[in-house]
């Protein structure tokens, strides 16, 4: 770990900041590749279609989400999906997909640049996260697997749990990512936090 | 002075450690576990400030939340905080606090003037006197010496040093006070399982049993709260909010709570927030707030030295303080005789007990223990009158069924009228009141949000009843929140007290002139209640208003029901027809910046940088703000000044070659086999005639038919379609398609997504255009290959990587320009690769001020300056562009004949003939005519054209198409210039659009 | 801020939503009168009591949806998707 200053609160650089307290850690989760299906959720075709594209069944159930082989997808609203993978190799060719999944008649965007993704871990993730965000971070009502959209401040932003609580990724559109990061970092700062080098999502 | 006061033990004040701190200079010492208001008793300081109107001197009144008079300056530099009750000011090393509304000093105050004149400050003085002469002239010559002789304490002058958190929490049970009501509940609620969270606003839980001598299941109740304290933080779904009041409730049980994080020291610990305000969801709510006790009116009240007798317990059993030396105490109810034996046990000499109520109402076991405690009991009488000047000396004691005063020496005097449960929150809630006659007060009733009260808020005073209360409480909040009640389980016990009844007595008769207080924060009197009745105000609301009863920091909590009571007597009604006023937040005073938490100064609001934003700064660029944006303005070399590089900039582009981003433009994705269609109803021109890989320009209008927004629409695929919007309306767009597509037209096969976060974008403009990008790009540009309007995919060569890239030719500035689109992360290496390709062309990067002055030279309208909401598409030039053969949003509305006159205000270009166009200019037609003056239009934009060498503008000119070469005048007041200017078409360069298309 | 539930989210805070006015206006077809287009475009009631409104979960799951709130009370009786009716009719 690098001796970096704990006063600057904000820096992405690995190290540790503010209080001496070490239960927390922040990193970025690396997404190579990132695909919002759209389409009836009724509508076999698109379903077999992903399945054939992603190797994975679309999750149908509200704020759940369902995983393949290194392919994660999110459930964002009744006709809205997305396709997250660490590795570009795991979902392949766009252009291809996208018209095999128009065919299907739904719809592909590739948004693979549009969200950066931070992991938040350690006990003290739910009060970081309760800082900026309206949702119920208990794990009663928020479990492993689980995703929401909702706010970060008043930064749209998308919330999953891939592990057990109190581990939470959060995904924010690029523009604002300093932003949020700096918010972050300053909900974190009087527990004090462990910035960790970035890692692939999932 | 060390101390005077201090008892030698009892409390939960820490004597091992002594704090220094200072009051009006002066040094003092108290103990860990002390408040301002506790240590400077200890000390025997009563007089502690000013009162509002006229400036009497005041003393500490209560121990808590209610305090009308003990409210000081803190001075800690730019943390300096006025109004800080004492009562909840927890000491600190170090602490330094000064007295209010007071000068030169608090012992000789100049505006203590206003009491002697006060036959001239009735209740309305403000409104009867400052009305004569009429006119607001007067007015303002008053005002200036009214407000600086109103007020308490003063604000910071310097920028809050602190930083603030705001956090949401949702629970089963929120629990509001942690006294024995709120523990036993909490206990209970968390027993059955609920996720509960229990706040209190004191440093530690226990409420007034805390230093007390009841016993609670045997034992003395520190060791019940001790174990109560240690079972609930025990608990993984128990959150323990200690120094935190809950001071707003709001719709769907949401509860606002401010944690004073760091208040109780010299300054908050390095990272740590001042204070953090939390917004909680309940599920249900236990409302445990306590009561707060009621004073009795009568002649000099409010002399230092005067306390609710709850308050004067407190102190003894809390603080281990005596606040006198020899008491008299008056009362109509059983609580007093608490205090008194309290005080008798420490040694105070309680010199004799005025209870308003008979003889035959002493039946208590408090009042009976009294007696045997040979404290002498006077019943059937009431204090008339107090002695004094800067502290109470003596009260003159009559009986209530006549004869004559008798005077009785004493330095303290503790009164209790009786005690009104904190409903505050509860009727916030919405809950409804009732009045119960046995303890003349207002208890919570029903409420259309989920929240039950509990104890002392609930109307019971007995210990045992409190706790069973609280127990009960808990089990059925959190039943009701779904968690069924383990096996039963036994409250918590104490011994029962037998109790008398309590007489209602709100004032004791005075000599006429005298000033009996009602409420002490206000200086609000009988005699002012007495004469808003009298003037014909019914309604508590209007008598709150009238006389300012009830007003303030402490929004009058020891005097409302007292001021109230006293209407209705006036008014010869019941107090329920009277009703309370309206209870709002905050319960008690919140700090701005708490409210503003993390948003404020840099963070007032988020920004979004796009991928280039650091290479700008890099260079030298000035951001400025664009919606969240920052954006690029110029790029200022060494010596240049801003104006100076941007015409340096836009001058670059019509001869050379110019680089500017424009990622921040919205960037909407459709798909589907019916954009076509959907396109066609939403723009005004036509669609279905687009082919794959091409653009075209396109503007919608809202439904009233005024212009709502511009871009260009490409056909990426047969099916695949990408719209761009305007900066500012990017979200307003996407929103606009979602509700169509989702609400009026779901039967479109259409699915659309926002890629604004996606693309960074740069526009390359110039002559030298092509000839830069054909060196990076893997695809013939030649106009031939890749000409006008045209879309498609190529890499582009950025070092030795290849970067997939979007290429539109498109031009915004006139010019022959291109838009490249590449994926966010590749951005910066984008842009690094067009400006190191450009370099022998003498490219450029250009700002939003050249860009913007570039467009005016065009005659390009943009949404805001042109596209003001007011305009149709016919007023800005583009009638032509509304299809004939189709309809769209807002087509059926442009028939209206307004729409259509010849009259409206039309587009116009305009180029000044001496002088500068000036900013918001009016056109007028003769500015030398008489008043008012006809306005003919406004310039909309206006910047210098470096390529014209001239000052240049767009107006909204009526009539404006047919004022071709006419010359008119802009001018603006308030710049104080008038310009002439000559009218001619928006296009200034290329009308013919030749240069676009080479 | 109020809770609203949002028919494929569940309940969410407010400042998840945007607010888009009447929804009890029906779209006239393009080829109405003009006064049928003025009343869609410019007249609103302003009811005491519930109130059909749009929403939309702007940042949850970007659906519209239609809450039935009491202007009085700030309440939110109801909520449905846009091509649902919400219970009892409409107000």
């Amino acid at each position: 770990m690098s001796e970096a200053d704990p006063t600057t609160i904000g820096s992405t650089a690995p190290g540790h900041y503010g209080s001496a307290s070490t239960a927390l850690f922040l990193r970025e989760a690396t997404i190579a590749t990132a695909w919002n299906v759209h389409g009836d959720a009724g509508s076999a075709s698109l379903r077999a279609e992903v399945q054939r594209i992603a190797r994975l069944v679309l999750p149908m159930a509200a704020n759940t989400t369902s995983k393949g082989e290194g392919v994660t997808a999110l459930w964002l609203g009744p006709q809205s999906w997305l396709l997250v993978a660490a590795d570009a190799a795991a979902l392949g060719d766009f252009a291809g997909a996208r018209d095999a999944v128009n065919a299907a008649g739904g719809a592909l965007f590739d948004v693979s640049a549009s969200r950066i993704a931070y992991a938040v871990d350690g006990a003290p993730a739910a009060a970081i996260m309760a800082a900026g965000c309206p949702l119920d971070f208990h794990p009663r009502h928020f479990g492993a697997g689980q995703c929401r959209q909702s706010l970060y401040g008043r930064v749209p932003a998308l919330f999953y749990r891939h592990r057990e609580p109190p581990d939470c990724t959060m995904l924010v559109a690029r523009s604002f990512a300093h932003d949020v990061w700096r918010s972050l970092c300053t909900a974190a700062a009087p527990c004090g936090y462990t910035v960790r080098a970035a890692a692939p999502f999932g | 002075m060390t101390q005077s006061h201090r008892l030698a033990a009892g409390g939960i004040v820490d004597r091992s450690r002594t704090l220094d701190f200072s009051f009006d200079g002066a040094a003092y010492q108290g103990h860990p576990g002390d408040m301002l208001a506790s240590a400077l008793l200890a000390n025997g300081v009563h007089l502690v400030g000013r009162s509002f109107k006229y400036h009497r001197p005041r003393g500490i009144v209560t121990a808590g939340a209610d305090e009308p008079n003990a409210l000081v300056q803190l001075a800690r530099g730019a943390r300096t905080e006025p109004n800080t009750r004492a009562t909840q000011q927890e000491l600190y090393q170090g602490l330094a606090a000064a007295s209010q509304n007071r000068w030169p000093s608090l012992r000789f105050d100049v505006g203590a003037l206003n009491d002697v004149l006060s036959p001239l400050f009735p209740a309305g003085f403000y409104y009867k006197t400052f009305m004569w002469p009429p006119g607001p002239r007067w007015w303002l010559k008053y005002e200036h010496a009214i407000r600086r002789a109103a007020g308490l304490g003063h604000a910071p002058r310097n920028p809050d040093p602190d930083h603030y958190q705001h956090r949401h929490a949702h629970c089963d049970v929120l629990v509001i006070g942690g006294g024995p009501a709120g523990l036993a509940a909490a206990q209970s609620a968390a027993r059955c399982g609920a996720r509960v969270i229990l706040c209190d606003e004191n440093a530690a839980f226990g409420g007034s049993v805390r230093g007390a001598a009841d016993a609670i299941d045997g034992a003395p109740p520190a060791s019940w709260i001790a174990a109560c304290v240690d079972q609930l933080a025990a608990n993984g779904d128990v959150t323990l909010l200690p120094r935190t009041t809950a001071f707003g409730y709001y719709d769907q049980n949401l509860v606002g709570l401010i944690e004073r994080v760091a208040d109780h020291l010299p300054e908050p610990p390095p990272f740590t927030p001042r204070q953090r305000l939390w917004h909680v969801r309940a599920g249900i709510v236990v409302l445990a707030s306590g009561a707060l006790e009621r004073g009795i009116a009568y002649a000099g009240n409010d002399l230092p030295g005067t306390m609710l007798a709850g308050a004067a317990q407190a102190y003894v059993s809390r603080y281990g303080v005596k606040p006198g030396t020899r008491a008299v105490i008056f009362a109509n109810n059983d609580s007093a005789y608490g205090a008194a034996l309290q005080l008798h046990n420490a040694g105070v000499t309680v010199a004799a007990i005025a209870d308003a109520r008979p003889q035959a109402a002493l039946f208590g076991d408090h009042p009976q223990r009294a007696r045997a405690d040979g404290i002498p009991i006077l019943p059937g009488s009431a204090i008339v009158r107090a002695h004094g000047r800067l502290r109470v000396a003596g009260v003159d004691l009559v009986s209530l069924g006549g004869g004559a005063a008798r005077r009785i020496d004493c330095d303290l005097v503790c009164v209790s009228g009786g005690w009104n449960p904190a409903v505050h929150l509860y009727s916030q809630s919405r809950g409804k009141l009732r009045y119960d006659d046995a303890l003349a007060t207002f208890l919570p009733d029903v409420a259309p949000q989920a929240i039950v009260a509990a104890g002392a808020a609930n109307g019971k005073f007995d210990l045992g009843a409190i706790l069973s209360d609280g127990h009960a409480a808990g089990f059925v909040a959190a039943a009701r929140a779904g968690f069924a009640a383990p096996a039963r389980h036994a409250a918590p016990a104490a011994d029962a007290v037998s109790t008398g009844p309590l007489l209602p007595l709100w004032s004791v008769p005075a000599r006429r002139g005298a000033k009996c207080f009602v409420d002490w924060q206000n200086d609000v009197t009988v005699a002012d209640v007495a004469l808003a009745a009298r003037e014909g105000y019914r309604s508590v609301e209007h008598l709150k208003r009238y006389t300012t009863l009830g007003m303030g920091t402490d929004q009058g909590k020891t005097g409302n029901i007292v001021g109230l009571a006293l209407l209705a007597a006036e008014l010869g009604v019941a107090i329920p027809r009277v009703g309370t006023t309206t209870f709002r937040p905050p319960y008690t005073p919140v700090t701005l910046g708490t409210l503003a938490g993390h948003e404020a100064g840099a963070d007032l609001e988020p920004t979004r940088h796009s991928a280039m934003h650091d290479w700008h700064v890099e260079h030298g660029a000035r951001m400025l703000n664009a919606g969240l944006w920052k954006r690029p303005h110029s790029y200022p070399r060494p010596g240049e000044s801003e104006d100076d590089a941007a015409n340096r900039e836009a001058k670059n582009v019509r001869n050379r070659v110019g680089l500017v981003d424009v990622s921040t433009l919205g960037k909407i994705e459709l798909q589907g086999r019916d954009v076509a269609e959907f396109l066609n109803r939403v723009y005004i021109n036509r669609w279905d005639t687009l082919a794959v890989g091409r653009c075209r320009y396109g503007v919608m209008l809202r439904d009233d038919g005024m212009v709502f927004d511009d871009g260009t629409t490409s056909r990426l695929s047969a099916t695949h379609y990408l719209m761009t919007t305007t900066t500012l309306n990017a979200v307003n767009v996407m929103q606009h398609l979602e509700y169509l597509l989702q609400v009026e037209w779901p039967e479109l096969d259409v699915f659309a997504t926002s890629v604004t976060e996606q693309w960074a974008a740069a526009a390359l403009s110039g002559p030298m255009a092509r000839k830069v990008l054909a060196t990076v790009v893997s695809i013939d540009v030649s106009n031939a290959a890749f000409p006008f309007l045209a879309v498609g995919d190529c890499e582009l060569a950025a070092g030795k990587a290849r970067i997939p890239a979007r290429l539109f030719r498109m031009s915004y500035s006139g010019e022959l320009a291109y838009e490249i689109h590449v994926p966010v992360t590749h951005g910066r290496a984008m842009w690094e690769a067009v400006m190191a390709a450009g370099e022998p062309f003498g490219i450029m990067a250009y700002g939003t001020e050249a860009m913007s002055t570039l467009r005016i030279e065009k005659g390009h309208v943009v949404v805001g300056p042109e596209a003001d909401g007011r305009t149709t598409a016919d007023d800005l030039g583009m009638g032509k562009l509304v299809s004939s053969a189709k309809s769209c949003i807002g087509k059926p509305l442009l028939a209206r004949p307004a729409l259509t006159s010849p009259d409206r205000w039309q587009l116009v270009g305009l180029t000044a003939i001496d002088g500068m166009i000036p900013r918001g200019g009016k056109l007028v037609a003769d500015p030398g005519q008489a008043a008012p003056i006809p306005m003919l239009g406004h310039v909309s934009s206006w910047c210098w054209s470096p390529n014209l060498d001239a000052s240049i503008g767009l107006a909204l000119l009526e009539r404006g198409r047919a004022r071709h070469g006419e010359t008119l005048w802009a001018v603006s007041p308030l710049a104080d210039a008038r310009v002439r200017v000559r009218v001619g078409p928006p296009c200034f360069i290329d009308p013919e659009g030749e240069r676009l298309r080479v | 801020m109020l809770l609203i539930p949002c028919p494929w989210c569940g309940s969410r805070n407010q400042v998840e939503f945007t607010y888009g006015g009447d929804a009890t206006l029906k779209r006239p077809p393009p080829d109405a009168p003009v006064e049928a287009w003025y009343e869609f475009v410019y007249l609103r009631d302003n009811p005491c009591g519930p109130h059909d409104e749009l929403w939309l979960h702007s940042a949850g799951c970007r659906r519209w949806l239609k809450v039935r709130r009491d202007t009085r009370t700030h309440d939110i009786l109801a909520s449905a998707r846009p091509d649902q009716a919400l219970p009892g009719g409409e107000p």
